[in-house]
């Protein structure tokens, strides 16, 4: 339990390293990927939530609303596709420079699919959401335009400073103390970490799906989210501000057809999930 | 000893370290606003309130302006905060922040902006205005200790608190550490630092193997000292006139909402 406070302070200040990008600026690291294969995913999905957390309600940056798809993008989504993608790549094989390797596809592929899950919340804000007129109400970029925005600069630069940090730190501690990178062991002996990751995911979740069945979802957290983005995803806005020329009704079919398949699943999931905690909490 | 007496003309190669200046400020700001958020004092009587009726207040206010496509309510919403920052919190640094998080996500929205969509985009703008602000007003006038009882109050599991607790403490401790470590890189960089990735991913890494001895060490007195993991409230709910302000504005921000938000 206290390596869980710890797991959060440090991902907490992972946030905050700024690392030196080419042209003198600077950047920084989500760091989830790292804390998955140090502490294992279940342990990195609660610190990094609670991480996220602290920075929404003590530090005032992020938004409040949009705890529920920061964490699910960042604190779920990517310590997970870290954590599998490493031990996929690196497999048994006791090769430094595979498990180097595996530890730095976790890092670059993790962080862009994190990103494709933002891009997509994004790009399905204006079909939810419109005024009688038609005009979108909270975020007005589409998929087209939200994905090309959000993963070209995380490919091109934010997923390469996630890697090299993955891999530098990775090999860091491998070489201090080897012993104290999760093996894995402790994975199946503590299911209730795993509850407990379940439940803070899905509790944010599960607002966002109610707002469904109302027609009002992710309005809260889109607009949050936004707030949100200076921080953590400078690149990202700057290019969506590049991009004048894009029509903004020009959804294709199949995209929405896709979407709302998406979230009727997530719905049923919840519902489920909730009738469950129901049936529990009653006897 | 002639080489004593020598003049030297050692002229260290430029190097670009903003990244560690950047750095150290951030870590003593972090440490700041934890002493800060702490050690908060209450000094005006309204700001004496239950945290649970601000924090109530504030979620509202939230829920409301986001849901809301009514520019009126929004803006009105909004003069109120910045009234409130005006004239009870008097910190101006909340209106500049939110002012700097308005700005970008105008930035963001001018594509959309010139092809039409002027009013929403102007309704969300002043909405991440409102949010900032109000959110950086319960920061900045409730110590953080009164903030995590409120979460208790909302059924919040034990766990959940204890981490969070203690999570702030391992940030200000660990905010320590780095902010010490790099002012010890920062003395010794001379001339061109070409390791700059390893000497950052090393105090990354030390920082992590530090604070896993601390947790380990922390576990273990904590457990000496018989701490089963359960949080009681021992305060009793005294409702004051101060509560009852907060009462009434959680009333008319939905009044408010019902009547001209919708």
């Amino acid at each position: 339990m206290p390596l869980l406070s710890v797991g959060a302070a440090f991902s907490f200040l992972i946030m905050m390293f700024n690392l030196p990008l080419p042209g003198g600026t600077t950047g920084h690291a989500v760091g989830a990927a790292l804390i998955a294969i140090l502490l294992g995913p279940y342990a990195a999905c609660i610190s990094v939530t609670i991480a996220l957390v602290i920075q929404a309600i003590f530090f005032g940056d992020g938004g409040i609303l949009a705890i529920g798809a920061n964490t699910f993008n960042m604190a779920f989504v990517m310590p997970f596709v870290a954590y599998f993608l490493f031990n996929f790549i690196k497999g048994n094989s006791q090769s430094k420079k595979r498990t180097y390797l595996a530890a730095f596809i976790a890092g670059y592929v993790s962080l862009n699919i994190a990103a494709l899950f933002t891009a997509i919340e994004f790009g399905i804000q204006p079909l939810l959401f419109k005024d009688a007129s038609g005009l979108p109400l909270y975020c007005p970029y589409p998929v087209s335009v939200a994905i090309p925005a959000m993963l070209v600069p995380h490919m091109l630069v934010a997923g390469f400073v996630e890697g090299f940090v993955t891999v530098l730190v990775y090999g860091y501690i491998n070489k201090t103390s080897p012993d104290i990178i999760d093996k894995g062991e402790n994975f199946k002996t503590k299911p209730l970490y795993g509850l407990l990751a379940a439940m803070i995911v899905l509790c944010p979740i599960g607002l966002l799906a109610t707002g469904t069945a109302w027609g009002e979802w992710g309005s809260d957290e889109i607009r949050e989210l936004i707030g949100f983005i200076p921080k953590a995803m400078e690149n990202g806005f700057n290019f969506n501000s590049l991009m004048p020329d894009y029509t903004i009704s020009n959804i294709p079919e199949v995209a929405g057809y896709i979407i709302s398949a998406v979230s009727g699943i997530i719905l049923i999931f919840i519902t489920f999930k909730f009738i469950n905690s129901f049936k529990r909490s009653s006897e | 000893m002639d080489w004593l007496f020598k003049e030297d003309d050692y002229v260290p190669v430029k190097d670009n370290s903003r990244y560690l200046g950047k750095n150290i400020f951030i870590f003593s700001e972090i440490i700041s606003k934890i002493i800060n958020g702490v050690n908060l004092r209450q000094s005006n009587s309204i700001l004496s309130a239950n945290p649970l009726m601000r924090f109530i207040l504030l979620i509202s206010t939230i829920i409301l302006l986001s849901l809301s496509t009514k520019v009126t309510f929004v803006l009105l919403t909004d003069v109120l905060i910045v009234f409130t920052v005006l004239a009870i919190v008097k910190n101006n640094h909340i209106l500049k922040a939110a002012f700097t998080f308005a700005s970008f996500t105008l930035i963001m929205l001018i594509p959309s902006i010139l092809n039409g969509n002027k009013l929403n985009a102007i309704i969300i703008v002043l909405k991440v205005f409102g949010d900032i602000c109000s959110v950086s007003i319960l920061t900045s006038t409730t110590p953080w200790n009164d903030i995590i009882k409120v979460l208790k109050f909302f059924l919040v599991p034990d766990i959940f608190i204890f981490v969070l607790e203690n999570t702030l403490r391992f940030i200000y401790l660990l905010s320590n550490i780095s902010f010490e470590t790099l002012c010890a890189l920062k003395l010794r960089s001379i001339g061109k630092n070409n390791k700059k990735y390893t000497n950052m991913s090393s105090i990354i890494g030390n920082m992590f193997l530090k604070s896993k001895n601390m947790s380990e060490e922390m576990y273990y007195a904590m457990e000496c000292r018989g701490f089963t993991g359960e949080y009681e409230i021992k305060t009793r709910f005294h409702f004051s006139i101060a509560d009852l302000l907060f009462a009434t504005l959680i009333v008319v921000v939905f009044i408010f909402y019902f009547t001209m938000g919708r």
